[in-house]
This record gives structure tokens, sequence and C-alpha cells, in this order.
């Protein structure tokens, strides 16, 4: 279907312009996480400065989408699989914003860090998790532009593997705390890096869905599978 | 689709089965099966041509009035065979009332506009009766108030709008049961347009209504339930809100989304 142009060239040109745009926040925000990961690593203040104010680029594209969408909904009245694009670009345009914040979080967290004595760093490879995360978003962003439901689906159920990542993140963090009280500064900051991590996972697994709409017209029948139990866990 | 049949809590007013209709060796219709519910506001959608006020005016046998126009199949209504030639078209056509594309009036006067229909059909037995039902229907129509100190003009004096509402109380006038619109607003200004999408609403709570639209946007507006034809055949029937979030049908999707098939 998508290869019918529409009688309305301005209304194809409209959609067109949308799409790029977005394209463009998908790219944004997928690159501010993957900077946010490697800064954890790197340590690389002038990288995390860069990242904390590219932000703000972020949330003027969500404003350009939406304002773009709600022209369209008002001048070209879509239907049908033109309505659903549209819907979804500005839920999705919303989850990138979102991820953008949570990047900008983890950067602001990561410089906190940084600044600290490399021995109250508890020993603990918050990257793995991270680097899933990042996976289901680059399979999100090509499953978004292809229509691809099959790839959007395998991302919808990796969210159980981050799920346990996260888990066991949780539960080795706390007991190095518990170990050694030094690691605490430091162990909270990385367990809200952690968190911020998982949603960003949950957010991939919103926008996998999202594509499950786009193309079918409704979301996936089944409820999304969960495994996160850091809210049950009181000790070590 | 297999099952054009709708799931719903309503009752079915009207059940055609394998319509099919001909003008001389053409067909224009191919076995078309649909019900319809009762009380509530049916859309027929498609490019012109594609046969949807052909099958709207099988329901009062307007197909009979032209000249080799042939129809097959059964539209049942109640114990009525519509097409039975035992049927009376002038008494089937007061339990199934049509308003036109064009507003058309009668050249008389308001009152007798409205008048005209319950008089030849003995509905009422005097000049007090007659004039609660003309003002009963004129204000179903929602234009007693703009009409009640001038009754006796000519009702082509009136604008396009209150005209076309006139003929909506015309149609009333004789307590039909099923009210079929062929193109109600296409001659109407936008705002015109807005009180008689309005007032179809309004009298859905009483009839069952059809109507063939060229807006797709009025179609969405007015109906609860759609049905796209395309070259003679129902492509895609559901409720209205599904065809325009989510038609199963690619055919429907084209037309519906504006988009070069």
């Amino acid at each position: 279907m998508e290869s019918h142009s529409h009688i309305s060239t301005a209304f194809d040109r409209d959609l067109e312009q949308l799409t790029a745009k977005m394209r463009v926040l998908g790219e944004t925000a997928i690159g501010q996480f993957a900077n946010a990961l490697d800064s954890l690593a790197t340590q690389d203040q002038d990288q995390l400065e860069q990242l904390i104010a590219k932000d703000d680029e972020i949330d003027d594209l969500e404003a350009e989408i939406h304002e773009q969408a709600l022209q369209i909904i008002a001048l070209r009245a879509p239907r049908a699989e033109d309505l659903r694009t549209v819907m979804v670009m500005m839920r999705v345009a919303s989850i990138f914003e979102r991820i953008g914040d949570y990047s900008r979080n983890i950067a602001r967290r990561a410089t906190v860090i940084a600044s600290v004595d490399a021995k109250t760093v508890p020993s603990v490879n918050i990257g793995r998790t991270g680097l899933i995360v990042l996976d289901m978003l680059n399979n999100v962003q090509t499953a978004f532009y292809e229509r691809d439901v099959d790839l959007a689906i395998s991302v919808w159920h990796r969210d159980v593997e981050v799920d346990h990542h996260h888990t066991n993140f949780h539960k080795e963090i706390l007991a190095t705390m518990t170990s050694n009280t030094s690691s605490v500064p430091v162990g909270v900051h990385l367990l809200f890096i952690a968190k911020n991590i998982e949603r960003i996972g949950d957010y991939a697994t919103g926008i996998a869905e999202q594509i499950h709409f786009l193309v079918n017209g409704v979301v996936p029948e089944e409820g999304r599978p969960k495994a996160d139990r850091t809210s049950k866990i009181l000790g070590v | 689709m297999d099952d054009m049949a709708i799931q719903g809590k309503q009752d079915i007013k009207i059940q055609a089965d394998d319509v099919r209709v001909f003008y001389g060796e053409k067909q224009a219709l191919n076995g078309v099966s649909i019900d319809i519910q009762e009380r509530s506001v049916t859309a027929f959608i498609g490019p012109s041509g594609c046969g949807k006020s052909t099958f709207l005016r099988c329901f009062n046998r307007m197909n009979d009035v032209i000249p080799n126009c042939r129809v097959e199949g059964s539209i049942t209504m109640g114990d009525t065979q519509i097409n039975d030639p035992q049927v009376d078209p002038v008494l089937l056509r007061a339990r199934v009332g049509m308003v036109f594309q064009k507003p058309n009036p009668f050249p008389k006067t308001i009152f007798e506009n409205v008048a005209y229909g319950p008089r030849i059909h003995g509905l009422v037995s005097d000049k007090a009766e007659m004039e609660n039902l003309v003002e009963d229907s004129l204000r179903k129509a929602g234009l007693w108030k703009e009409v009640a100190d001038r009754l006796n003009d000519q009702a082509t004096g009136l604008s396009g709008g209150q005209q076309q509402r006139l003929c909506i109380a015309r149609a009333i006038a004789v307590d039909p049961e099923v009210l079929l619109m062929d193109e109600p607003c296409s001659a109407l200004d936008p705002i015109a347009t807005a009180v008689v999408e309005e007032l179809i609403a309004d009298l859905a709570q009483r009839y069952t209504i059809l109507i063939v639209t060229h807006s797709m946007q009025q179609a969405a507006r007015v109906s609860q339930r759609t049905a796209y034809f395309h070259l003679g055949t129902l492509v895609e029937y559901g409720n209205t809100a599904d065809i325009f979030t989510r038609p199963q049908n690619e055919q429907t999707e084209a037309y519906i989304s504006g988009k070069i098939g």
C-alpha cells in the first residue's frame, strides 16, 4: 500500500517531511544514548557536557513533529494507515524525547561518578545491559522505516532479557554497597543509571508496539512480557 | 469479505441478499448482501459509477421508473419482500422515504409541501390534526422555528438548506420507517450541511437512515456503519470507526486515503 501515491501531492510531501524529521529525531536520541553509554566508560567530561547540551535539540525536534502532525490532521484529514502513521509518529516522537531525557540523566550522573575517587566506584558491568538496549533501539528504528513487524516483535520479546539483566545488576550493586559502605554514594547513582537504561528498554518495547499498531491497526494481543523483579528486592 | 453481517446489539431492519441490478445487458450491481441495522445511519461510499446510488434506489423501488432497469435478489424489510410485484411502490415509498441531492419542494406553500403526503395517504381526518402533523414534522426536521410564522409562503422562497429540511419534513410526515438520502448536502453550503447532519443524527433515533455521500468526512461524521462499493461490488462493510481507522481491504484503504490505485 505504501507504494501508492496520494492524489494530493502536497499530502505526500507533508508525510515525507514528517517522516524525515522523525528519522533525524530517532537517530539523534539513539545517538545520545550510545554516547551516554560510551561516556560511562570513558568518563570524557567534554563528551558528557556536549551530550547534556544536545538534549535541547531533541526537545525542539519533538515540538516540530507535533506541530507538523497537528497541521496534517487539520489540513489533510488523514484516514486509515495515514491516520495511524501520523498518530504513531506523534507517540514515537514523545518516546524518543523521553529516551533523550534519560540519556541526559545518565550523562549527568556519569559526570558525578567521573569526579570521585575511582576506588569508591563499584566494579560492575552496567554497559552490558546498555548494549542490549542500544541494539533494541537500532532494531526498532529499522523496523519503523521498513514496516517490519517481525523485527519489532523480536525487540518486544527482548525486554524480558533486559529485565533479567537489570534485576541481576541491582542485586550485584546492592551486595557491593552492603559489603563496602564507601561505595554507597556512587552505587546509588549507578542504581539510577541502571533504572534509566531499563526504562529505555521499555521505551524500545513501546515503539515496537507502535510499529505493530501502525502496520496491523492493533497493538500486540498478548500482554507485554515483564521480568523486572527489583521492586521486590529488600536486601542481599 | 465473506460475511458482511455486522455483529451488534441493534435489530436488523433490512436484509439485502444477493441483490443484482441490470441496465439492459449491463450489470450495475453484482450480488450485494448486507444487513441494515435499525435506527442507525448507514453510509454508502465509493467512486462515481460504483453502484451506491443504484443500490440505494433498490430500497424503495425507485429503479422501477428507469427504463430497462431490472432488479434481482431479495430485500426484506420486516414481513415485506420489497421486490415482490405485489408490493405497491407508492405505499412502499411512504414507509421508505427519500431525500434527493437537490432540494425539490413542490411549487406550493410550505404548509402544503408537508401536508401533501399525509393527505394523499389519508393519514389525517381533520384540519386540526393536519396542522398538528405539519407542525410536528417541521419540528422533527428542525425547521419549525424558522417557518412557523410563514407557513403560507411559497416553499421555493426558502434558502437551499431550509428547502432540504422541508423535503425531510415532507418525507417524515407520512411516518416512514426508513429514510433514504442521496447526497442530501451536496448542494448546500457548509453551515447548512452541518445543520442537516445534526438533523440526521437526531432522526436516527426514530428512523433507519441510509445515506449515499461523496464526502467521506460526512460519512465519518454522520454514520455508524459504512459500506464501500467499487465497480458494482460491495467491497467492505463495517463500523464506520473501523473503516476509517483500520480498513481490512486494500481497495477501501486506497479510496478513503485518496490514493491512486
